[in-house]
């Protein structure tokens, strides 16, 4: 899987850096995707989940308090941010800390597990599999990002991977 | 040779529109949330308090403290006062010589 990790300057601040995905052969990001999916009928949830992305960015950082945790395999960093726990849209993001988030796709939640719904295993398990090949980036020293910065900082187009 | 490159900067007339959509009012309400939230969260930290030990202090159940901190919750004055009492300071100033213009 062959992708680009770009950094979104609308949301990205002194905070937190947020950052998304560019996938080959499209030219705008998972989240573009996400927000055309949902304006209108999730229009309310929406606006709550960009709000809340700018002020992660620029006023409070990524806490993870603001997410719904361990939303992946173990220790990948896949959260969810979401509106309140009563509405159903939720926003996948891998999350490096409290100061740097990858945000994909998502959908309306109208399930018990994420796995009964087609979209959202779509959506999650892509960014499953980003998270796996961030990380090993990060471990072999191809992308270097600490606890003290809001900065990816490296090789962040990834032209090399087989499809997962 | 490792590159060591920020990222390609991002902005897109969907983001754009979708920003332009959002309501000062809707805006301000999370934004009142999260900020009240995150300094809850701080003072803990700060009193090496877990959300647990709050939770304990209050009489509250745990859950509760974690709704709280969640950004989401609206909170009334009420709560606001019990919580600053426990933690021992303000999470909310109010202007008291703010003049209107009509």
């Amino acid at each position: 899987m062959n992708f680009e990790i770009v950094e979104l300057i609308d949301f990205s601040g002194q905070k937190a850096g947020v950052y998304s995905i560019v996938l080959e052969n499209t030219n705008t990001t998972l989240f573009d995707q996400f927000i055309n999916e949902n304006t209108g009928q999730q229009q309310e949830a929406l606006d709550s989940i960009l709000s809340k992305l700018i002020l992660i960015g620029h006023k409070t950082g990524a806490k993870e308090q603001f997410f719904k945790l361990n939303e992946g395999n173990l220790g990948d960093g896949i959260c969810a941010l979401y509106d309140s726990p009563d509405k159903k849209l939720r926003l996948y993001c891998i999350r490096y800390g409290n100061n740097t988030i990858v945000i994909g796709g998502g959908g309306a939640k109208e399930v018990r597990t994420l796995q009964e719904d087609p979209k959202l295993k779509q959506e999650n398990y892509l960014l499953r599999a980003i998270s796996k090949i961030i990380t090993e980036a990060i471990k072999n020293q191809d992308i270097t990002w600490d606890l003290s910065d809001t900065k990816l900082i490296g090789n962040l187009i990834f032209d090399n991977n087989e499809t997962i | 040779m490792k590159q060591y490159k920020e990222a390609r900067k991002y902005t897109s007339p969907v983001i754009q529109q979708a920003l332009n959509n959002i309501s000062q009012s809707s805006f301000t309400t999370v934004e009142r949330s999260m900020l009240i939230a995150s300094r809850i969260d701080d003072v803990l930290t700060a009193k090496r308090w877990t959300q647990k030990l709050l939770a304990d202090k209050m009489q509250k159940r745990p859950s509760e403290i974690s709704k709280w901190l969640s950004g989401n919750h609206n909170f009334t004055l009420e709560t606001i006062a019990q919580i600053e009492n426990y933690l021992g300071v303000r999470l909310l100033i109010v202007p008291d010589n703010e003049v209107v213009m009509a």
